[in-house]
């Protein structure tokens, strides 16, 4: 018990010391504030991949949603922000029931095949209706509004500041909800069926009813970063829904590594910084990210996570007299 | 357990009229038995006599063609295997089938959580902390023999081992009906009487349905022996009866000789 619950706070003080650093070492808040709501949609692939063994092509469905739905929400409706992203999680969750519903059906090739044709068909279905989500121009000039609560204004929102440290705290709490939700009877049945599926359904687990659950889990999470992206760029574009944007989360997923959550928040440093500073100097910068993936894949299946286990490993012993 | 059955209205287990077509070829052809108590009920037959398909049908693993399948009074014909298992039918595997990169313990509290009316919901406390799942746990473990394994991964376990925890997961939720698929395959001669004596006793306890090639463990702690021969039963009694039967010497026995 003390260990789950330390464990859990133990990823929760890393990510906050994570978010502490990051400005002090990166050029801009705004910059920061992408690492972190990126790690936030790898946590839920990450939840979905290492704790069940399931790719999904799908994530920018979510992720998408999430920010179609803050950015509606805010430009039309003039939505507060809590009420804007808690709508952009709950409609994201919705979501991945029925895309976790459908893919699920299926197993291995399958599954995958069919979070990408699902993620294509919702990708084509926001092209198809600018009335809601702008088309091809999406949605622009989306206000951020203030943090409020019943009417009383509490803090200004304003400043890429103010704003980082909104989004800093809520990728905190993210972090932690989903390493106790890991850490659960639930989540040691996902880690069963990722084991061994035929056996987790020969000892009584509806293993669909887990999966969708896992989807809906992981949906929530990046629809939210989703919302939160809508609002940092104070733009909706179409390629949030796009087919290379689930290939980012997914990219930033696995170089970060997915034996640890903490693997989300190094992948998706690692793949924002790298796109700022290489786009810059190199137009075909995308050639190197796919070069150090290549790299992941062959050498260091654990990601950069377990590059940190193995630095922190390697201190420890040198500390030992 | 907080798992509670229905209450029971039938015997164990009754199976009547099961057939099974693959392809043109029929593996089953009209199979019924019903067991009216507790025990260790035997079925053997030569290969391909239809054993593993009748297996297969109680279990849930594939759908027979015709049929119909009751545990303890209740059609589990068309229900899906995971539910199977709350219904009171638990089952062991021929080929063994465990998470093998987690631990002995893991295996066993897993199957037992999958009987806690709180395994779904359970999302905020640790997995550790569901102190009557533990304690199951921990009996079934002792029970099994296997107490001083818990904490190694299933993978590294001998295969007599694997097997026992095997059946440690499947008496998880006190099942009235237990099968088990050639539970002694590929053992050494001292895993056999170990398992030997644990299948007796677990006969005592609810009704254990078995598949074997061991001839001589049959012989010993069956209640009942029921002879396949190509998908149909051929003969059904008490050990002696069956040995002495000329027609299964015929089929099987003699086959074998």
């Amino acid at each position: 018990m003390a260990r789950f619950k330390s464990s859990a706070w133990g990823l929760a003080v890393a990510i906050a010391l994570v978010a502490l650093v990051l400005p002090l070492m990166l050029p801009s808040y705004a910059l920061a504030t992408e690492c972190l709501i990126f790690a936030m949609a790898a946590l839920g692939c990450n939840l979905l991949l290492g704790r069940l063994g399931l790719l999904s092509f799908g994530q920018a469905i979510f992720f998408g949603a999430g920010a179609y739905c803050v950015g509606i929400l805010s430009l039309r409706f003039g939505t507060g922000i809590v009420a804007g992203l808690l709508a952009a999680t709950a409609v994201s969750a919705l979501l991945a029931v029925a895309i976790g519903w459908l893919a699920t059906q299926r197993t291995g090739v399958y599954l995958i095949m069919l979070t990408l044709a699902l993620s294509q068909m919702f990708f084509f279905l926001c092209y198809a209706a600018p009335d809601v989500t702008g088309g091809d121009n999406g949605l622009m000039n989306i206000p951020r509004p203030n943090l409020a609560f019943g009417g009383h204004e509490l803090l200004s929102l304003a400043s890429p500041f103010a704003f980082y440290v909104f989004v800093a705290t809520i990728c905190t709490v993210a972090f932690y909800l989903m390493a106790r939700l890991i850490a659960s009877p639930f989540g040691a049945t996902l880690e069963a069926i990722r084991d061994n599926e035929d056996r987790a359904v020969a000892i009584g687990y509806d293993t669909r009813l887990y999966k969708v659950i896992a989807f809906v889990a992981a949906g929530a999470v990046t629809g939210l970063a989703g919302g939160l992206y809508a609002l940092a760029l104070k733009f909706v574009p179409l390629a949030n829904v796009d087919l290379a944007m689930s290939e980012r989360i997914i990219v930033m997923t696995i170089l970060g590594g997915t034996n640890a959550l903490f693997g989300s928040m190094l992948g998706s440093i690692a793949v924002v910084v790298l796109s700022y500073v290489l786009s810059d100097i190199w137009a075909r910068w995308q050639i190197i990210l796919g070069a150090l993936l290549v790299a992941v894949a062959l050498y260091l299946r654990g990601g950069l996570a377990s590059l940190l286990d193995k630095a922190v490993a390697r201190a420890n012993e040198g500390a030992r007299p | 357990m907080t798992h509670s059955l229905p209450a029971t209205q039938g015997p164990p287990l009754a199976v009547s009229g099961i057939e099974k077509r693959f392809d043109g070829f029929q593996a089953l052809k009209g199979v019924s038995f019903t067991i009216e108590d507790r025990g260790v009920y035997a079925f053997i037959g030569p290969n391909g006599a239809g054993k593993t398909t009748l297996f297969n049908c109680i279990a849930g693993r594939i759908r027979p063609s015709a049929g119909e399948v009751r545990v303890a009074g209740r059609d589990i014909t068309r229900l899906p295997s995971h539910r199977r298992v709350h219904a009171g039918l638990a089952r062991s595997f021929q080929i063994t089938n465990l998470f093998a990169s987690l631990s002995v313990h893991e295996n066993v509290r897993l199957a037992v959580q999958a009987h806690s009316p709180r395994r779904v919901v359970n999302m905020w406390r640790g997995r550790d902390t569901l102190t009557d799942v533990g304690a199951r746990t921990d009996t079934l473990l002792a029970r099994l023999m296997l107490t001083d394994k818990q904490a190694i991964p299933a993978g590294l376990l001998s295969h007599g081992e694997q097997r026992r925890l095997e059946i440690a997961m499947a008496l998880a939720g006190d099942p009235r009906v237990l099968l088990l698929d050639e539970p002694t395959s590929g053992m050494g001669i001292d895993d056999i009487d170990i398992m030997t004596g644990l299948i007796a006793e677990f006969g005592k306890s609810m009704a254990v349905v078995l598949i074997e090639h061991n001839v001589r463990l049959v012989m010993k702690i069956s209640r009942s022996i029921t002879v396949l021969h190509r998908g149909a039963i051929l003969r059904s009694g008490l050990p002696e009866a069956i040995a002495a039967d000329p027609q299964v010497r015929a089929a099987y026995l003699g086959a074998a000789a």
